[in-house]
């Protein structure tokens, strides 16, 4: 499995419920959290669920789940490093 | 005047009595140990270990109920064999509980209806009621885990305004899948035993229980001949504004809350002999606060221990069972130990390792819960100042507000922030926001909401879940307890006052109505809120008021 990042986008947007936004809203490099799109803890932990649900990830310390859901990018980067 | 305790009765994984909770606590001997839940094996938790048949049995009571209720009648009717009250039939109630019936509604799901009677908080608290003669106005109180140290404060209340002259007070809540899988959804539950305040703390276990105090004025004690346990000195409430499950850096709720009861008591800060700390081994709530009562007492402050590597997290029950810990620990001349913990983390407070006597006159009782709401109340052995009594005084009006569905609500929220809320939600938003608008405030100075259900729709997603055998969402947890409404405005406006979720109506009004009297607040916004509900017929209703003085 190939992972696109319009794919990871439209996963991030139905799992956060981002209704009315599509992944073209989305930005690669944006920062997910903060001053970017505005997430907070608690999505992390709803993307932690996307990653175990769909590419068979488990993430669990907080200070990398950090690192790894800084953007898009930084995520896609992650999943293609764990093939 | 002065407000005495003059009963207590407590039940949790560590006894089943104030005797048992003292042996304990003193010998050190925890509470927390492996259980079974279905479905997802072995949990470290503080389970109370008797099964409902046996404590039903023991009760003297016939039919399934509710495990918080049997434990709630366990506790009342020990604190009020110790109040040796002759006549309870006019005594007031005020009880605190999250979960209410939630242990028979998800064990018996598939028949629903046949339980649905027993599910809501206010039933739960009617049913100790009636099952220990407590006959006065019984009021329920649901702010998450601050739940029965905020009845503590309402009760207290309720007897300075002359309102009722004895209050029985405190909290029960019962260990269940629902709190289990949510709390783990949140990922801050320890598969081992919980370490408050250690450097390697990972987390809570949950825990179960009840506890009340029976309050009354110190006139009326003396006036019957009863032994007077403590007094209920001063007590706070604040929010923390800042996030419906995160705790803020510095502290600010805790702090506010530690602040507004030292000065209600009149009791300078080096005058505090412990701190019964809320202490759930979480690695926010710890560090938080930690800095709170730092910015409070200062770098050396007084001893303090949190007693839930005894009991577990009991949430709703916490604050009541603490209470009466501390209320032991005050009258036996001990300070009871903070089990587990071995090693300190910088800028964090170090809390008393073991149980070690010394003589307490003065406790401070922390507990704080989901949405910031944060209370501290402070028992004393022997009297202290006098409190001044609430003369009520008249309010008015300034504004209402009412939404039904279809309204719009797009003016207000923004799309980042929707995605939690449900269409109940975005109309109490737009509700609040409007009438905030049309009284010319930028924020109210406290805010209570009154709901029946609270946030049925999310709870019953994460049931529909947990039966289908889904993970819970943990932005559906974190907004399922019945202060999300409250807590949510709180943290919209930055409200950092008063904070309080009521279930049944009448309540946050008279609240409102003191909070107002006693210069505590100017401006109240009083929220109700139900969702339109199938299994329960609940209707819809989404109205915000601003009442004032006149």
């Amino acid at each position: 499995m190939n992972v696109t990042k319009e794919q990871l986008k439209q996963q991030i947007i139905e799992a956060l419920n981002l209704e009315g936004m599509t992944p073209d809203d989305i930005q690669d490099d944006a920062p997910l959290f903060g001053e970017g799109l505005g997430l907070d803890s608690i999505d992390a932990l709803e993307l932690m669920m996307v990653f175990d649900k769909h590419y068979g990830i488990k993430l669990t310390d907080r200070n990398e789940s950090k690192r790894v859901f800084a953007s898009v990018n930084t995520m896609v980067e992650y999943i293609e490093s764990k093939r | 005047m002065r407000i005495a305790i003059t009963g207590c009765g407590v039940v949790s994984a560590i006894g089943e009595g104030v005797k048992e909770t003292e042996v304990s606590l003193r010998n050190e001997r925890c509470g927390i140990g492996l259980a079974v839940f279905p479905g997802i094996g072995e949990q470290m938790v503080g389970k109370v270990n008797v099964d409902n048949e046996m404590l039903a049995k023991g009760l003297g009571i016939e039919g399934e109920m509710p495990r918080s209720v049997l434990l709630g009648i366990k506790a009342a009717r020990e604190a009020l064999s110790m109040a040796r009250v002759e006549d309870v039939s006019g005594m007031g109630f005020v009880n605190g509980t999250t979960v209410g019936g939630m242990d028979l509604t998800e064990r018996h799901y598939d028949q629903i209806d046949k339980y649905k009677s027993l599910h809501l908080a206010e039933t739960c608290s009617e049913l100790i009621a009636k099952n220990t003669g407590v006959g006065g106005k019984t009021v329920t109180i649901s702010t998450a885990c601050s739940s029965a140290l905020n009845s503590i404060i309402t009760a207290s209340e309720m007897i300075r305004a002359g309102r009722v002259s004895r209050v029985m007070a405190g909290g029960t809540e019962c260990l269940t899948m629902f709190h289990q899988l949510g709390f783990m959804s949140l990922g801050i539950v320890d598969k081992e035993r919980c370490r408050p305040f250690d450097a390697g703390r990972n987390g809570l276990n949950l825990g179960e229980g009840a506890a009340y105090i029976v309050i009354e004025t110190e006139e009326s004690a003396k006036e019957r001949k009863a032994e007077i346990l403590g007094y209920v000195a001063g007590y706070g409430n604040a929010c923390d504004a800042y996030h419906q499950t995160a705790t803020s850096e510095n502290g600010e709720g805790a702090c506010m809350a530690m602040l507004k009861a030292l000065r209600m008591a009149g009791v300078e800060t080096e005058n505090i002999d412990y701190i019964n700390a809320h202490g759930t081994s979480t690695l926010d709530n710890d560090r938080s606060e930690s800095v709170a009562i730092k910015r409070v007492f200062g770098e050396k402050p007084p001893m303090v221990s949190s007693t839930k590597g005894f009991t577990g997290h009991t949430t709703s029950a916490s604050g009541a069972i603490e209470t009466v810990i501390s209320l032991v620990a005050m009258r036996n001349g001990f300070v009871p130990g903070n089990m587990n913990w071995g090693k300190s983390e910088e800028e964090m407070i170090e809390p008393v390792a073991h149980t070690m006597t010394r003589s307490v006159e003065r406790v401070m009782c922390n507990s704080f819960g989901f949405g910031g709401n944060d209370s501290s109340v402070i028992i004393t052995m022997y009297p202290g100042r006098e409190l001044e009594p609430i003369r009520e005084t008249a309010v008015k009006e300034v504004v209402c507000v009412e939404k039904k569905e279809g309204d719009d609500c797009g003016k207000w929220i923004k799309p980042i922030e929707a995605r939690r809320m449900t269409m109940q939600m975005r109309l109490v938003t737009v509700a609040a926001c409007e009438a905030l608008e049309k009284a010319g405030l930028e924020k109210p100075d406290a805010i209570i909401t009154t709901t029946s259900l609270g946030m049925i729709s999310n709870s019953m997603r994460i049931l529909d879940g947990i039966e289908n055998g889904e993970e819970v969402k943990p932005s559906l947890f974190m907004l399922s307890t019945h202060n999300s409404i409250s807590s949510m405005l709180a943290i919209r406006f930055g409200c950092h006052g008063y904070n309080c979720t009521y279930c049944s109506s009448g309540d946050a009004v008279e609240d409102a109505e003191r909070l107002i009297s006693e210069g505590e607040a100017r401006y109240v916004m009083l929220v109700e809120y139900e969702e339109n509900e199938k299994i329960w017929q609940y209707r819809a209703k989404t109205k915000v008021k601003i009442i004032t003085g006149q």
